[in-house]
């Protein structure tokens, strides 16, 4: 089958099972977890064909409006790589979730929606035309809410899912208006077309366009300061963190970046402002996750952080170093995310003071995890470590010295957070109250495949650049030995290598630090707990929002409802005390009335 | 010499209307119907003049003695001071309307057709024959009108105190055989 | 003789409005309105004379003439009935709207 083929099938099949599910539930609702494991076998098959096909093969255009809108598949590397990520780790998450969510109440409703947010990710990667784009990214986050908030009894997760929604929304506002303005100055949708265009507009327009572009990223991968959403999202269960969470939909917004790389780079600050943003968030990310306590929390501000990363990569034009990070990063925070489901399902807690010596009881889900943490934190040979370096090595080429500079001290608190995770929860004193039990051997596969991949993703370098080149995409060409030649002789890896030994050294005191901490500055403890007042901050704008809106309604119930009630009964209470005189019952008030009127009379004929 | 007849008809119209006894006001009212149809003769209108000779100042002027006659019941005194009034009233509404004919608009000299009774004749029956039709029906309506308000009352039930009030006044009235 | 009868013509008709607007009495407002209807006569005639039409204009002040008279024998008759049901002929007495 032709690539193009596959690419429809492969957003097809999995809406196809969305749409399936339920009726399958109505009828045998035991099948339904295996029936989304087959449709996201199917999709993870067929997406091999999407790599290794017959050439692309005539492009598959759709009319959807015909003579106004046309829309397509773009199958270049920048838009395969999210696509298959979403597909395969997608079928890990699957299978994952037959022993994670077993015995869950509504199950439909989650397989369904999760492989609805498969197929949504795959077009919106795969549209070659904005409109597409901007409709499957508001699929993806429909199902993002829906997800978060899957556990709606809980009233946190309910919160937590109208916040993330809330919160991303406010980047689309901005999507779409630079789609909007795009359209209008260019007069299509797709994504060459405005490219070209671009260049004839004008610069204080191309300004907000860029401006709109990275609202709607900063939204929807959580970046600083819209980057709320995501802790609180940790209420969805652990297999959807994984997923949307760490592989996917948080790549959206990155993906966005890279896609109108061409567009930014007409606009000079544009580029610096994404620098700055990625750069700040990669701090940020890693300062929050180093104070915080709570397992799933941590990993999320760790996205958080290293979605940082690779924004700042698509802000120096290096996109290709990001979406290699980005590959790397699905891999290890999956791990470490379906791990942390693991535990939090063994022990049921997510508090890690509560936990402690678990090495004893799941060997496996241990060492995995710890493979997943050496990977964040960037130890040669696994793949974050590669990725990383090029992007730092990138940013130094860029010459951007203050984001680099941010980027090395959010290296040094990744270390040891790393660090300071993955012994707090397996190795040291235990803490836990429950028993643990078992896991399931469904859950462990999943995990052991992710960390093999850690070990040998990078591999993969030679044959990505090669795609990307020869796709037309800015790349260096380089494969996997000339990456290591690369990556050990540049000044990048003496750098991180400092980074790191400054986290381990921190983590080596950790004990010191956290006396200090606690004793000393304990106001640095609450800040951090609460999000170093970003959610004040929000929920302050929203409440004035919601004040304004009250008053809004105040005035035009009690002020212009009012007024036009009290005007009526005025004005029929005048008109009727007016008519009393008509009628006196006094003979002379007709006649007077007689005669007024014929004078007029009289005037009218007259004149 | 119409100037004359005027201002006397203005004096008259006044005292109608500032009388206050009413028999005297109808008298005067006969008076202005007769200088006016003087008038008419005077403007070589003799039809309309005898017309309204009989009825203005004959027809109407008996009624409505007639009436009054029925009604009034006490005589007002009378005013004192209203020859004086009158002849007051009389010289200043002729030098009124001598002012008045000095300046008033489109005065000019009319020739006065004769209007005699066969013109009057010949137009009345050929050309505004079908006037007549709606004099009848006004004549008959006014009939029935009038017939109607002269009614005897027959035994229509009257709240008490109406009848109450009625009864003292009954004495006074001096209606030929009316009872409620 | 130079002469404009219209000016008369309005002053009669404004002291008939006059008389019956502002007299109380039932006798009064007959005067008025006798007062009006000269005034109307006289206004025809003085078309007719203006226009040298003599004869139409008689036949139209006929007409005026006698329904002026109807009517007077209505409102007398109206008076009697008034008269006779209220023992007065003060128009204040005729505001109540029943009969």
């Amino acid at each position: 089958m032709t690539a193009q083929l596959a690419g429809l099938l492969l957003f097809l099949i999995p809406f196809a099972g969305a749409l399936l599910i339920p009726l399958v539930n109505f009828f045998a609702p035991r099948a339904v977890p295996w029936l989304a494991v087959l449709f996201g076998l199917a999709s993870s098959v067929i997406a091999f064909f999407l790599l290794g096909g017959t050439p692309p093969g005539a492009p598959i255009t759709l009319d959807i409006l015909p003579g106004f809108f046309r829309s397509g598949l773009l199958l270049d590397p920048l838009s395969l790589l999210p696509a298959l990520i979403a597909t395969w780790i997608g079928f890990l998450v699957l299978v994952y979730s037959l022993g994670y969510m077993k015995g869950e109440e509504n199950l439909a409703r989650y397989y369904a929606l999760v492989l609805l947010f498969i197929g949504a990710m795959v077009g919106m990667a795969l549209a070659d035309n904005f409109l597409a784009l901007f409709f499957f990214w508001e699929v993806m986050g429909v199902c993002s809410y829906q997800l978060i908030a899957f556990f709606y009894r809980d009233p946190k997760a309910a919160a937590a899912g109208a916040k993330a929604f809330l919160t991303t929304k406010i980047g689309d506002i901005g999507l779409l208006a630079a789609i909007i303005i795009l359209a209008l100055n260019s007069g299509s949708f797709s994504f060459s077309v405005n490219f070209g265009a671009a260049a004839g507009m004008a610069l204080p327009v191309l300004g907000l366009v860029a401006f709109g572009f990275i609202l709607g990223a900063v939204g929807k991968s959580a970046q600083f300061p819209l980057h709320v959403w995501l802790p609180d999202a940790m209420e969805a269960p652990t297999t959807i963190s994984a997923l949307i969470h760490a592989a996917t939909m948080v790549n959206a917004g990155v993906y966005l970046l890279a896609r109108v790389s061409p567009l930014l780079a007409l606009v000079p600050w544009s580029l610096t402002l994404v620098q700055w943003i990625g750069a700040i968030t990669a701090l940020l990310g890693a300062l929050l996750a180093a104070f915080s306590n709570d397992l799933k929390r941590i990993l999320a501000y760790s996205t958080v952080s290293q979605l940082g990363y690779m924004v700042l990569a698509v802000g120096v034009g290096a996109a290709f170093a990001s979406q290699f990070h980005l590959f790397s990063h699905a891999i290890f925070k999956g791990l470490l995310f379906l791990c942390a489901g693991a535990v939090i399902h063994a022990i049921g807690t997510r508090d890690i003071r509560q936990m402690g010596g678990l090495y004893k009881h799941m060997p496996a889900v241990a060492i995995t995890f710890l493979i997943g943490a050496m990977a964040l934190l960037g130890l040669p040979f696994l793949n974050g470590f590669f990725s990383k370096d090029f992007i730092l090595e990138e940013v130094l080429l860029g010459g951007a010295w203050g984001p680099l500079a941010l980027a090395l001290i959010a290296g040094a608190l990744t270390a040891f957070y790393a660090l300071r995770t993955t012994f707090t929860v397996f190795w040291g004193k235990p803490n836990y109250q429950a028993h643990p039990h078992k896991t399931p051997a469904n859950m462990v596969v999943p995990l052991l495949a992710l960390a093999l991949a850690s070990f040998l993703s990078w591999l993969l370098v030679g044959p990505l650049s090669e795609a990307w080149i020869a796709s037309g995409l800015p790349a260096p060409a380089m494969d996997a030995l000339e990456l290591m030649r690369e990556t050990f002789s540049s000044l990048a890896f003496l750098f991180s290598l400092a980074a790191i030994a400054v986290g381990l050294f921190l983590f080596l005191q950790r004990v010191r630090l956290a006396r200090y901490f606690h004793e000393q500055e304990p106001g640095w403890i609450r800040a951090t707990a609460q999000g170093l007042g970003f959610d004040d901050l929000y929920t302050w704008l929203a409440d004035r929002i919601r004040d304004f809106g009250g008053w809004v309604r105040m005035f035009w119930e009690e002020r212009v409802m009012e007024g036009i009630n009290r005007f009526a009964a005025w004005g029929s209470l005048g008109l009727s005390r007016l008519s009393c005189r008509l009628q006196t019952g006094d003979v002379h008030w007709n006649l007077l009335y007689v005669t007024l009127t014929l004078i007029v009379v009289l005037g009218v004929v007259l004149w | 010499m119409i100037y004359f007849t005027l201002s006397l008809l203005l004096i008259f119209a006044l005292l109608a209307i500032f009388l206050k006894d009413n028999l005297l006001s109808i008298l005067s009212l006969a008076a202005v119907s007769a200088l006016l149809a003087i008038v008419f003769f005077q403007l070589q209108a003799p039809v309309a003049g005898v017309f309204e000779l009989s009825v203005g100042a004959g027809l109407i002027t008996v009624l409505a003695v007639l009436t009054i006659s029925f009604i009034q019941t006490k005589h007002e005194k009378a005013h004192s001071g209203a020859l004086l009034w009158a002849l007051v009233g009389l010289a200043a509404v002729s030098i009124l309307f001598f002012l008045f004919q000095l300046f008033s608009p489109g005065a000019f000299s009319p020739t006065l057709a004769e209007g005699g009774w066969n013109d009057v004749g010949l137009v009345l029956w050929n050309a505004r024959a079908f006037d007549l039709f709606p004099q009848v029906l006004i004549v008959l309506a006014a009939i029935l009108g009038i017939l109607a308000l002269l009614r005897k009352k027959e035994s229509v039930p009257v709240p008490m105190e109406v009848e109450a009030a009625e009864e003292p006044r009954r004495g006074a009235a001096v209606p030929g055989g009316e009872e409620p | 003789m130079n002469i404009n009868l219209l000016p008369f013509v309005f002053v009669l008709f404004g002291l008939g409005l006059f008389c019956l607007l502002t007299r109380r009495s039932l006798v009064k407002l007959l005067i008025g309105l006798e007062l009006l209807g000269k005034a109307t006569t006289l206004a025809i005639i003085w078309a007719g004379v203006v226009r040298g039409t003599p004869a139409t204009t008689q036949s139209i002040a006929l007409l005026v003439i006698s329904i002026e008279a109807v009517v007077v024998a209505v409102y007398l008759a109206l008076v009697y009935a008034f008269h006779r049901h209220n023992q007065s002929l003060d128009t204040d007495d005729m505001r109540r709207l029943k009969g």
